[in-house]
């Protein structure tokens, strides 16, 4: 069963022209956090029903939402308000929808679009997207970061 | 100044080396000071002290002394080895060196011997007391007795093999058999206790790497397992299920839109309290499956699963993925990945989990401020999270073997260099409890309370890293190692080296109850090349990215290719159980 990607996913520029349709189509962001506005932290952590603390460093603002379930999330906003990265750790899969936004669609179609078949750890990176999911049962843990948009003089290491 | 010699003598072999034949003296030399010592300074009827003198003198002096004991016992006259016999009540004897060259000097110490005490009684206990051929069981004895007696037995057994001093028994062959356990000190007295050795119920089946029912699965590990509604024979045995040792429970594809072979219909809903359905969303590393959590009794090789431990009914709960008898996927399951509840998205009628865990959520799930999206009550056509007890969860089967209950070994041959059509090999049942399971000369990895241990890639370490069959590839960060990119434009998931790497890992235990480390040579090749045969679904050169280094949670995730060729085969111990007969208590991996 081969299976071609309908985007050309993971090819970055093909992912970078799709996007601002997604975002035009979703005229009620009702969930949108990677690539939108800090006002956005709020709302998942209204909609996460999670505690917020939140840590400046030089070049960015790393909120940290703990979700009453046991995860951690982390959201990682810039100087002008964007959020370029999320975080999670924890025992269960976070809101994943909630924390994507707009790239949880297209996540999902490139972990699915695979020539051969086969499970495990998910690793995407494209120019626009980097998406990265890791753990096994009762322990999940990852991040996903819009290269674009990290800030300079920010190592993606600190994504975490 | 005159020449002053001190020579110790400890028996008569030092002796002689110490001056050459220890005889020639001259007439010159004379014998200044002889002083005695016995070591130990107390002992008991039966028991024996070695006595050394020390000689000094001047000139060419003999050290060779002359022992004798006043009394309790008897002393080697050259060798001073003091051995006691029987005293009536605790007794001071004195030991002497005398001289020989010189009979006037000599030297003395007090040694104390006590009265033996009396052995009354032995009484021997074995843990457990009914064994499988093969299976060790541990025997220990506690001696009785008044005054110094000695604690100490032997053992013998009616039959079989047992260590006369650890007391560690097994036999090949089925029967009753007597352990015995006799006192050192008086062997008339023994203990003994009966150990029944049954014969293993068959714990190995046949497993296979092919390429799946969707023809295209690439390192993918199948099992049959047959499901049979609990206290009946109606069975059914569905092929193809992925055994994975990364996560836990029988999952299971329904007929219909599922895409799978199982007719869920005879196999009762598991009901929270009000009656009402559990569904579940089972969340793995790349995606769900969404479902019923119904009641089966789980038949692999020999073995059945019993009643799960704080149930009251019979069966094991599992997931049927797809079951139309629970409402659809709620939004809450579905936000969390991508939906892999179907054979096209699974690429197996169902998944065999059997890693380190006992239930596929455990405490997270039994209670907390809220519910998390994995169980699901459901009614009126709509689901919403609830919490579910530890007996009602989705359980490892191998867990609820009335024997071979501590884990697994799989066993899996090399695959060549470049891939091959299928493999063959044994998912066996138990650890140490048989005679095809034992840990034998396999190195025991810990994990941490997340199972995890270390593996460290490149100088850099991964604290996140585990063994897991349900991974099609080595997964792990690049750590900037040259060449390991991942293939572009397809086959995104692995790497794609230009030429094949021969690389190393090291693995280090979680835990520091044996702090074990371990170097693993292994390869990686070009994804795209080693698939351009579409008809090879095993391939052991198989990598793949996985997450950030600088993580806090690097992850090195050893998937299918470390199985091959593994000489030991791979252990997966579950959590509390204990291999009998070692130290060794699951959670852990062996290898």
């Amino acid at each position: 069963m081969n299976r071609t990607t309908p985007f050309g996913f993971p090819n970055g520029r093909a992912l970078c022209m799709l996007l601002p349709g997604v975002l035009l189509a979703l005229a009620f962001p009702a969930w949108a956090s990677l690539g939108d506005n800090v006002t956005t932290v709020q709302a998942d952590t209204a909609h996460m029903k999670g505690s917020l603390r939140s840590v400046a460093t030089q070049n960015y603002v790393k909120h940290e939402i703990q979700v009453p379930t046991g995860q951690t999330v982390r959201e990682f906003v810039s100087a002008d308000g964007t959020v370029f990265a999320v975080a999670w750790e924890g025992p269960f899969q976070p809101d994943m929808q909630q924390l994507l936004g707009s790239y949880f669609e297209p996540m999902k179609q490139a972990v699915s679009f695979q020539q051969r078949h086969g499970h495990g750890p998910v690793s995407i990176e494209t120019s626009g997207f980097v998406f990265q999911s890791g753990g096994h049962a009762r322990n999940f843990h990852g991040r996903a970061y819009l290269p674009a948009m990290v800030p300079q003089g920010v190592d993606v290491s600190e994504i975490q | 100044m005159r020449f002053l010699g001190t020579v110790v003598a400890v028996g008569c072999l030092l002796l002689s080396v110490a001056c050459g034949g220890g005889s020639s003296s001259t007439a010159t030399s004379t014998i200044t000071v002889v002083g005695a010592s016995c070591s130990p300074s107390a002992i008991t009827s039966g028991q024996t002290s070695n006595c050394t003198a020390s000689v000094q003198g001047t000139g060419s002096f003999s050290s060779t002394v002359t022992w004798t004991a006043s009394s309790g016992g008897t002393i080697n006259p050259t060798s001073g080895l003091f051995t006691a016999g029987t005293v009536p009540f605790t007794t001071q004897v004195t030991i002497t060196a005398t001289s020989t060259q010189d009979t006037s000097k000599n030297g003395s110490t007090t040694l104390t011997v006590a009265a033996a005490g009396t052995v009354t009684g032995v009484t021997a206990s074995c843990s457990p007391t009914s064994i499988q051929t093969g299976q060790l069981t541990t025997c220990t004895a506690t001696v009785q007795g008044t005054g110094n007696f000695s604690p100490n037995v032997d053992w013998s057994a009616s039959g079989g093999t047992i260590s006369p001093i650890t007391g560690l028994f097994s036999s090949p062959y089925p029967g009753n058999y007597t352990i015995t356990a006799t006192s050192q000190q008086n062997p008339k007295v023994t203990g003994t206790v009966p150990v029944t050795v049954a014969t293993g119920v068959n714990n190995k089946m046949s497993i296979v790497v092919d390429l799946g029912p969707t023809g295209n699965y690439v390192n993918g590990l199948f099992a049959s397992v047959t499901v049979c509604t609990p206290n009946t024979t109606t069975c059914q045995t569905i092929d193809h299920v992925l055994v994975d040792t990364g996560s836990i429970g029988l999952r299971l594809l329904a007929q219909g839109t599922a895409g799978g072979k199982l007719d869920p219909t005879t196999f009762p809903l598991q009901v929270d309290a009000s009656s009402n359905p559990i569904g579940q969303c089972n969340q793995f590393v790349d995606g769900f499956t969404w479902g019923s959590v119904a009641l089966a009794t789980i038949q692999m090789a020999g073995e059945v699963t019993g009643t799960v431990p704080g149930s009251t009914g019979a069966g094991v709960p599992i997931q049927i993925v797809g079951d139309p008898r629970v409402p659809s996927v709620p939004p809450s399951c579905t936000s969390t990945a991508g939906d892999e509840s179907t054979l096209a998205t699974l690429g197996a009628y169902g998944v065999l989990g059997i890693g380190t865990y006992q239930q596929d959520c455990g405490a997270g799930c039994v209670s907390g401020t809220a519910a998390p999206n994995v169980y699901y009550s459901c009614s009126g056509g709509t689901c919403t999270p609830t919490f579910l007890g530890l007996a009602q969860q989705v359980t490892n089967p191998v867990w609820v073997f009335p024997n071979d209950n501590n884990g697994v070994l799989i066993q899996l041959p090399t695959v060549p260099s470049g891939g091959t059509t299928t493999v063959s090999g044994s998912l066996i049942f138990g650890i140490g409890t048989q005679s095809n399971n034992g840990l034998g000369s396999a190195t025991v990895f810990d994990t941490d309370s997340n199972a995890y241990f270390t593996t460290t890639f490149n100088g850099l370490p991964n604290k996140c890293s585990y063994i897991d069959s349900g991974s099609n590839a080595y997964f792990f960060p690049s750590s900037n190692y040259p060449q390991l990119n991942p293939c572009q434009t397809t086959n995104t998931r692995f790497y794609c080296p230009a030429t094949l790497l021969s690389l190393t890992a090291s693995n280090q235990s979680a835990a520091n109850t044996n702090g074990a480390t371990g170097t693993v040579p292994f390869n990686v090749g070009n994804a795209n090349t080693l698939f351009s045969n579409a008809q090879y679904s095993a391939f052991s050169e198989l990598g793949g990215p996985n997450g950030p280094v600088g993580n806090n949670c690097g992850s090195f995730a050893w998937g299918l290719p470390f199985f091959y060729g593994k000489a030991n085969g791979v252990f997966t111990a579950i959590e509390q159980q204990p291999v009998t007969g070692t130290v060794y208590v699951g959670p852990f991996w062996a290898y």
